[in-house]
């Protein structure tokens, strides 16, 4: 049995969930509690009020500014990542010299050997060299990539496919050879 | 298109999508920010900023749930925010002046209409400052935006039995104000009264 002053009912009264005995009863009750009944017709009243209230219209040009803003808003942000990306790759390429220089290019012995000895120097000089040459063999792959990277993020579309139909097409012409 | 196309769309930065998108819901989060803020230039630099912080957010958006109510949650957090960072008495004085609120298309009110709608307008406006920011929120949210319950309780981070018990509140409260304005012609109730209200009269 409902308690018609708790609020589960009247939630159940406002929502129109009431079956047709529960809806008599309620009927019933509000012919006998004034209380219920006042607040009952002031509910209603609201009720009314609020379902006719008039619509607020947003200014004529709050689209257009608002797109505006977010549309610049995205560029910036793709902006900053790429320039985050870029200083990235950099730092990354600026790490692989520091370090092959540390393991290739021995500063110390090249400094004395340009001080003390011309023989010396060009042994530091040969072995600079290969160390370079083995490292440029071995590093190439990450440098071609990051150089594909860079293209792909900095290049129009429109290069970007005509570098793929040339690479196509010679595929193809080494394919017919 | 589709709505999801479009939001797909949007999310990949294409500039018709995103206009899409602003122009097919700026009007309910500008009517969300209105009923909430109570004033138009308010309402407008909010919706402004809710739709953008929209478009900038899509990428979290998960596409199998309904759009609707994930950005009036964007605008509602955000005007919850402005109402509690705002100071407690907030002037209604010359609200609805400035026609943030309009009459539908194909209508031509006369003067005296238009006097009667501002001034329910600014009636309902009192109303509703009477209530705290959640409460305020459901009621625009059930009343305005024809939100479910479900669908408020996802836009308010409340249950559903909290949102039905809030609205039910908030309904009384202003209830009773209307009543109360009706009968002492002009003298709104202040917003102490919704507290002192209790619930259940047994």
């Amino acid at each position: 049995m409902w308690d018609m002053h708790s609020e589960a009912w009247w939630i159940k009264v406002l929502d129109g969930d009431l079956t047709p005995p529960e809806q008599a009863l309620w009927e019933q009750h509000l012919s006998e509690c004034p209380t219920c009944r006042a607040e009952w017709a002031a509910l209603a009243q609201l009720e009314m009020v609020l379902r006719v209230a008039p619509v607020p219209v947003p200014p004529a040009d709050l689209a257009a500014k608002t797109t505006a803003r977010a549309v610049l808003m995205r560029r910036q942000r793709r902006l900053w990542m790429l320039l985050g990306i870029s200083f990235l790759t950099v730092l990354l390429g600026a790490g692989v010299v520091v370090a092959l220089g540390t393991v290739y290019w021995d500063f110390n012995r090249l400094l004395a050997a340009m001080v003390f000895s011309k023989d010396m120097l060009l042994q530091v000089l040969m072995r600079t060299l290969v160390g370079l040459m083995v490292a440029g063999r071995s590093f190439s792959p990450l440098v071609l990539a990051l150089a594909a990277g860079l293209l792909f993020l900095f290049m129009p579309h429109g290069v970007l496919a005509t570098v793929a139909v040339v690479m196509v097409r010679r595929q193809r012409g080494v394919a017919e050879a | 298109m589709t709505e999801q196309e479009w939001i797909m769309a949007a999310m990949h930065g294409e500039e018709s999508a995103i206009s899409w998108l602003v122009e097919a819901y700026q009007p309910m989060v500008f009517g969300l920010c209105y009923r909430m803020l109570g004033s138009p230039t308010d309402a407008e630099d909010a919706a402004q900023d809710a739709l953008v912080k929209a478009v900038m957010s899509l990428q979290s958006f998960d596409l199998e749930r309904p759009f609707k109510p994930w950005v009036l949650r964007i605008a509602s957090n955000l005007c919850t925010d402005r109402l509690r960072r705002r100071r407690p008495e907030v002037s209604l004085d010359g609200m609805g002046d400035d026609g943030a609120w309009e009459w539908q298309a194909g209508s031509d009110p006369s003067p005296e209409q238009q006097l009667e709608a501002r001034e329910r307008q600014k009636a309902i406006q009192v109303l509703l400052e009477t209530l705290s920011p959640v409460d305020r929120l459901v009621v625009t949210l059930y009343y305005w935006q024809d939100l479910s319950y479900e669908e408020i309780a996802e836009a308010t981070h409340l249950s559903v039995s909290a949102v039905k018990s809030r609205l039910f509140r908030a309904r009384r409260g202003m209830a009773e104000c209307w009543a109360q304005n009706q009968d002492d012609e002009g003298s709104y109730c202040n917003s102490g009264m919704r507290e002192a209200h209790y619930v259940g009269h047994a």
